[in-house]
């Protein structure tokens, strides 16, 4: 991540995302928080007990005590320990678990979020980036590993006191000593780590390369042209040169890894040879038991164990802590505020008249005149008018519909329903107040009627929903499998006409006082274009409507004709007003009429006239 | 995170796919099967590497090795200071010292070498991972088109998906079999140092040793059994456990990570029509719901239970082990040293034999999560291979014809063509209209032989396609499908499709296709990477996209251009005028067949092919055709040029 990039995320301190995360398991999941405690606390007893107990078997031997005694206190001492330590790993397991459970569904609850949030946030690039970084960062974990990799780190922390309990009744100078190896193991443990923070960006690209090729091999909806192109050499290619890198890569990372670890081995062997000096020496000379000797041996070996493993969970905490922030910043994003309105919509009259009034727009906010799409624009739109909106792609039809649905809201200027501004009115009403075909088909797989009406089965009128099919067309569709069954995969299947027809079937059904259609008809052969734009004629009567399409057939439906380009009204008029203008959208239709008109032979010179023309203009 | 997915797999909504799903795993397999199942995927393994294995058991010897050498060197220093020999004097602390260092440096030496073949297992295993991951890639790339496209391929594929949980890789795999290598030869190494503590444990005439042995026994064996009893209640309450009305739980989960089925364009869907309540329940109340968490809880508990009688049934071993020698040692059967080394030997060799016990059954069901992998692998393709080579002409003089073609799509009852003849002379320019689900696209995908008829013949000058060699019939055809893909590698690469190509050619033909000025704005030209998907490239808009697409299928320089569907779709109407003209303009002499809804095409075409129903039902010049006022072109044509009357 760069320096750059960070200011735009807000970071928290390691402390403040554990905190996070202990509210939330406290909210969710309380009892994970109650075991999770109860294991730092026995870990570093059972830890102990462990250690202690070849000691007591030896040590039970060397005092020669009886066999009755034997059997009982080491028979005793071990049953213990072993139903503790079954109990607390039986608690883990349990813990771990229920802890994952929330993995998943935090997953779920940036979703949830993301519906709430400002559609325009979620469409920029920006709040893309930021779901897809929290969905990553979320897929590790960082709830459940962050609080384990603490836990863990208390356990250990406990532990290394403990054992150093023990060594110092020893020799206060061999805890010293061992001290001072933990910190050069330490030192090359951040060593090791900056190394493989190093490399992460470098593995992530190879990751992230190989992933793709891989991908574009398995596209099934590619296969068609890798096989007429013969496209497998190339990708055979590409897939090489990724192994390639990796191979690269991966050679320095081997070659790192058996650097350090050998030299943790020397440390190592440098350690146990001088703990073996040293006990041997205090064995032989000073009349240290065998016992004893186990007994401080195997706490030496462990302490270095301890060291090595809270240093890990301390590097680790602030990569967690990193991937809970993505998640944080999601779920902490301000909401969208719907509910609020000064004014109720019912007060409006029937149909609606819409005005954009001196409008200015741009996406990117700051940068003068940059990405601007409209400047000081004006258009009215009378109740119950029906009004074609054509332009070249760009000009900036979708986004006066985004403007008009309150996705968006203009820089400058107003837009008002029978004169009031829409910023007095809550947005939930507004949004109910519009009947949208977008051109993005949403069809989701569940339930016929909940995936059509977007509503939970139960708040379906159902006569009302059937009236909307058959209006649409679609009475029949579902006369065998039912209205029960699923959409999508293993259910039903549908042609591209009969999703157009159930997108009918839903603005239909919800009956909105304007109705908006954005490129409807894109996929449709002839016929079912015309039949759908039929549809659509006997359904929106008394409302106010909107028909978007570069298609000009769609104009012969509307009474206006409003001509948008580079986000100003270049021409505007019904068909036949505009016609005799002679204008661009005179030229426009001759174009495309000119396919359909008897006698070819002027039609292509008129096109080429055109054609020439705008070649000159640079416009191609 | 990966856990989960894996475990919360709805047997449910398997029953409901159509097709046959010929693999599963929740049967019983006998031995046999599970053994054949391991020997298939080392297989692959060993063909890809085979010094991968080898190696790896390499360091797993050096490892033991190296362990019991610990074991032993232990031992020995607590039977020399137990026994007194050395004691009080400084030549006997230098005598033992000395031994325990040389001994120490060459644990350390082998470490090193262990570690150091460590690092080159690890070099091949990298590689080795990436390339079995991508085997099924790999494989598609080379199966017949009508096989991917079939449903069963589809069912298989979704399958392969489940099973092996979105990685399909060999990781999990690896580990196992590294597990029970080590183990094993970890056993062996305990039998070995330790089996003269049972020699001692038999004739120690300790009576009380049998009653403890058996003791632990039978606790051991109490233990473990009730550990995989409650193991296997967790697996199936993971199977079975969620099942809800027919909506499978899992619903809220493809929904949240799946963005084919939600992307965030589909949000202004769900604000406008009030849907977040709908999606809410899916997604999350669902996964809340009571009875579902009474479920996690069931399931949580059974792995509790598990774990703990796991652990007991282990540690019971270990404990006992310790009692047993103490006993011995008491009775001064054996030094204080050895006391520790046969502990730790008869721990060792309960503790990975129940290791193994449990996890060989692990391995085997893992094993059969790539048997639908290697299903894929091993399908054949079963189109039939011609091998006469294809004439190449100079004169370009190639004549198809279709000869009463019938044809279904796999799995539909339904024919896609119907009897369907029709002859495409050299050189034509032929447009093909007809309503959505009439047979255009499909008489394309049989004409590259991407599909082969079912009834009926497909000839080149005379001779069946099928007894030609198909990748030279392929060079025959360029195609531009209405669902093109391009790969998001450099424009070059694109529009040759190869990584070899020639730069000037390839640049002619963008030029031709209107994208010269676009071309040269760019900052590397044709090197320049389009989208962001493989390196941060030029994004490229839809329209941009199809001249690509139509400049690469210039580039090929076919005989035959195929434009499937509309490949001007989305484009307002100069930028599509502006397609059309540079289409003439490109195809030139060759044949080319225009695939068209909107009719608009047709004015460029000598004659017109109109499909009803998967047959021929007219052809014609487009004025021969409008005369026929009964016919479908007459009614096609007057649905769309009404409005510009």
């Amino acid at each position: 991540m760069t320096g750059k990039k960070r200011k735009e995320i807000k970071t928290h301190s390691v402390c403040s995302n554990l905190v996070f995360w202990l509210k939330y398991y406290f909210k969710n999941a309380p009892l994970v928080l109650f075991v999770k405690l109860v294991i730092v606390v026995f870990t570093p007893c059972l830890n102990m007990v462990s250690l202690y107990f070849p000691k007591v078997a030896m040590g039970l031997v060397e005092r020669q005590v009886t066999l009755r005694t034997l059997i009982l206190v080491l028979g005793g001492y071990g049953l213990l320990f072993i139903l503790i330590k079954g109990l607390m790993h039986g608690l883990t397991n349990y813990n771990n678990f229920v802890a994952r459970m929330e993995n998943q569904r935090l997953v779920f609850l940036l979703f949830v979020k993301s519906l709430k949030i400002d559609y325009a946030y979620t469409e920029s690039e920006k709040g893309r980036n930021a779901y897809l970084r929290a969905y990553n960062a979320q897929c590790n974990g960082p709830n459940e590993q962050m609080m384990s990799t603490v836990m863990n780190t208390v356990a250990g922390i406990l532990s290394f006191v403990l054992y150093s309990t023990v060594l110092s009744t020893l020799s206060v100078g061999m805890v010293g000593i061992l001290l001072l190896l933990s910190a050069v193991s330490y030192f090359v443990k951040m060593r090791d780590i900056r190394f493989w923070n190093s490399v992460r960006g470098e593995r992530a690209e190879n990751q992230r390369h190989y992933n793709y090729v891989r991908s574009a091999m398995g596209n099934v909806d590619a296969a068609k042209d890798i096989r007429i192109f013969n496209m497998g050499g190339w990708l055979r290619d590409r897939m090489e040169s990724v192994l390639m890198d990796i191979r690269k890569l991966s050679k320095r990372e081997r070659f790192w890894a058996w650097k350090i670890s050998s030299l943790n081995g020397l440390i190592g062997a440098v350690r146990n040879i001088g703990a073996y000096a040293y006990l041997i020496y205090m064995a032989v000379n000073k009349g240290m038991s065998a016992s004893d000797f186990f007994l401080y041996f195997s706490a030496i070996g462990g302490f270095a164990g301890f060291v090595e493993g809270i240093v890990s969970s301390v590097s680790m905490l602030r990569r967690l802590a990193d991937d809970t922030d993505h998640v944080r910043n999601y779920l902490e994003y301000p909401e969208e505020e719907i509910n609020l309105g000064k004014r109720q919509v019912s007060e409006l009259s029937r149909p609606i008249s819409i005005e954009f009034r001196d409008v200015s727009f741009s996406y990117r906010k700051g940068k003068e005149g940059e990405g601007s799409v409209f400047s000081h624009f004006n258009l009215k739109i009378h109740p119950g008018e029906k009004l074609a909106l054509v332009g070249v792609n760009g000009a900036g039809k979708t986004t006066l519909v985004k403007l008009l649905c309150g996705f968006y809201e203009p820089d400058e200027g107003q837009i008002l329903f029978n004169g009031i501004d829409v910023k007095e009115f809550s947005k939930a009403e507004l949004y109910g107040l519009f009947s949208v075909v977008f051109q993005d088909v949403f069809m989701p797989p569940f339930k016929v009627d909940e995936s059509i009406v977007l509503k939970e089965t139960e708040k379906i009128d159902q006569n009302r929903f059937r009236d909307a099919l058959e209006r649409a067309g679609l009475k029949d569709i579902f006369k065998e499998t039912g209205t029960d069954g699923l959409f999508g995969r293993g259910g039903i299947e549908l042609s591209g006409g009969q999703r157009q027809r159930l997108l009918l079937a839903r603005a239909l059904y919800k009956d909105g006082e304007v109705l908006i259609l954005d490129e409807p008809t894109a996929a449709l052969d002839p016929i079912a274009e015309s039949e759908v734009y039929g549809a659509y004629m006997d359904c929106c009567q008394n409302k106010t409507s909107i028909f978007i399409s570069h298609r000009l057939a769609s104009t012969s439906f509307s009474n206006r004709i409003v001509l948008l380009e580079k986000g100003k009204v270049l021409e505007m008029g019904t068909h036949e007003e505009l016609m005799a203008k002679n204008g661009a959208y005179a030229e426009m239709y001759r174009i495309q009429s000119s396919y359909y008109k008897e006698g070819t032979e002027e039609k292509n010179n008129v096109c080429e006239e055109l054609y020439t023309e705008k070649i000159g203009e640079g416009g191609i | 995170m990966s856990e989960i997915k894996k475990d919360k797999k709805d047997v449910k909504e398997d029953s409901a796919n159509k097709t046959e799903i010929k693999t599963d795993l929740i049967s019983k397999l006998p031995l046999k099967s599970h053994l054949r199942n391991v020997r298939k995927v080392l297989k692959v393994v060993q063909d890809m590497n085979q010094y991968y294995i080898p190696m790896y058991c390499v360091v797993h010897l050096l490892h033991v090795i190296n362990n019991y050498m610990s074991l032993i060197l232990s031992a020995y220093i607590l039977n020399a200071l137990g026994s007194g020999k050395f004691a009080g004097s400084d030549s006997a602390f230098a005598e033992l010292f000395t031994q325990v260092l040389l001994y120490c440096v060459g644990m350390f030496m082998l470490r090193i070498i262990e570690y150091g073949v460590m690092d080159r297992v690890g070099l091949e295993e990298d590689i080795l991972f990436k390339r079995f991951q991508a085997l099924t890639e790999q494989k598609m790339l080379e199966m017949d088109f009508s096989q991917i496209s079939s449903p069963t391929c589809d069912a298989l594929r979704h399958r392969i998906q489940e099973d092996t949980n979105w990685e399909s890789g060999i990781y999990q795999f690896i580990r196992y079999l590294n597990h029970i290598i080590f183990c094993g030869m970890n056993l062996v190494g305990a039998i070995v140092v330790g089996i003269p503590s049972i020699k001692l444990l038999v004739a120690s005439g300790q009576y009380v040793v049998f009653p403890i042995v058996l003791a632990l026994a039978v606790i051991s064996v109490f233990t473990t059994k009730m550990s995989n009893k409650y193991a296997k209640a967790f697996t199936h309450a993971l199977a079975t456990g969620y099942e809800d009305d027919g909506l499978p739980i899992r619903m809220g989960w493809d929904f949240a990570n799946n963005t084919s089925i939600y992307k965030y364009q589909n949000g202004k869907d769900v604000r406008i029509y009030g849907g977040s309540g709908l999606l809410k329940r899916y997604v999350l109340d669902n996964w809340d719901a009571p009875e579902n968490k009474a479920v996690d809880r069931k399931i949580a508990i059974c792995k509790g239970k598990s774990g703990f009688c796991y652990v007991v049934s282990g540690e019971i071993i270990e404990k006992g082990a310790y009692l047993l020698m103490a006993v011995l040692a008491l009775a001064g059967k054996m030094p204080i040293g050895d006391m520790v080394k046969y502990a730790g030997c008869i721990m060792t060799l309960f503790g990975d034999m129940d290791r193994m016990v449990k996890i060989i059954p692990d391995f085997f069901q893992h094993v059969r999560k790539h048997m639908s992998t290697m299903e894929l692998l091993e399908m054949r393709n079963e189109q039939y291979q011609g091998t006469l080579p294809v004439e190449k002409r100079s004169d370009r003089d190639y004549r198809i014809e279709f000869r009463n073609v019938s044809f279904r799509y796999p799995g539909s009852d339904r024919y896609a063509l119907k009897n369907f003849s029709m002859k495409l002379q050299v050189g034509e320019k032929l447009a093909v209209v007809g309503m959505n689900g009439s047979g255009k696209t499909t008489m394309i995908k049989l004409l590259c032989r991407l599909y082969d008829p079912e009834e009926g013949e497909i000839l080149l000058n005379g001779v069946d396609i099928r007894k030609f060699r198909q990748e030279e019939y392929r060079e025959l055809f360029s195609v531009v499908f209405q669902d093109f893909q391009l790969f998001s590698f450099t424009l070059g690469e694109n529009v040759a499709s190869g990584s070899d190509f020639d730069k000037e050619k390839a640049e002619k033909c963008l030029i031709d296709v209107g994208l010269g000025s676009r071309m040269k704005k760019l900052r590397e030209g044709a090197n320049t990477y389009l989208y962001k998907d493989y390196e941060d490239g030029e994004e490229i808009s839809g329209g941009e996209a199809q001249k690509i697409a139509i400049a690469r299928a210039v580039y090929k320089n076919a005989p035959f251009i195929l434009l499937d569907d509309e490949p001007t779709a989305a484009l307002d109407p100069i930028s599509e005028y502006d397609i059309y003209t540079s289409f003439d303009r490109i195809i030139g002499d060759n044949t080319a067949v225009y695939i068209s809804h909107r009719l608009s095409s047709c004015r460029f075409c000598e004659k017109i092919a109109v499909f009803h129903e998967g047959c021929l039902v007219q052809m014609g010049s487009h004025k021969e055709l409008l005369e026929d006022m009964d016919g479908k072109y007459y009614e096609l044509w007057n649905a769309q040029a009404q409005y510009y009357q």
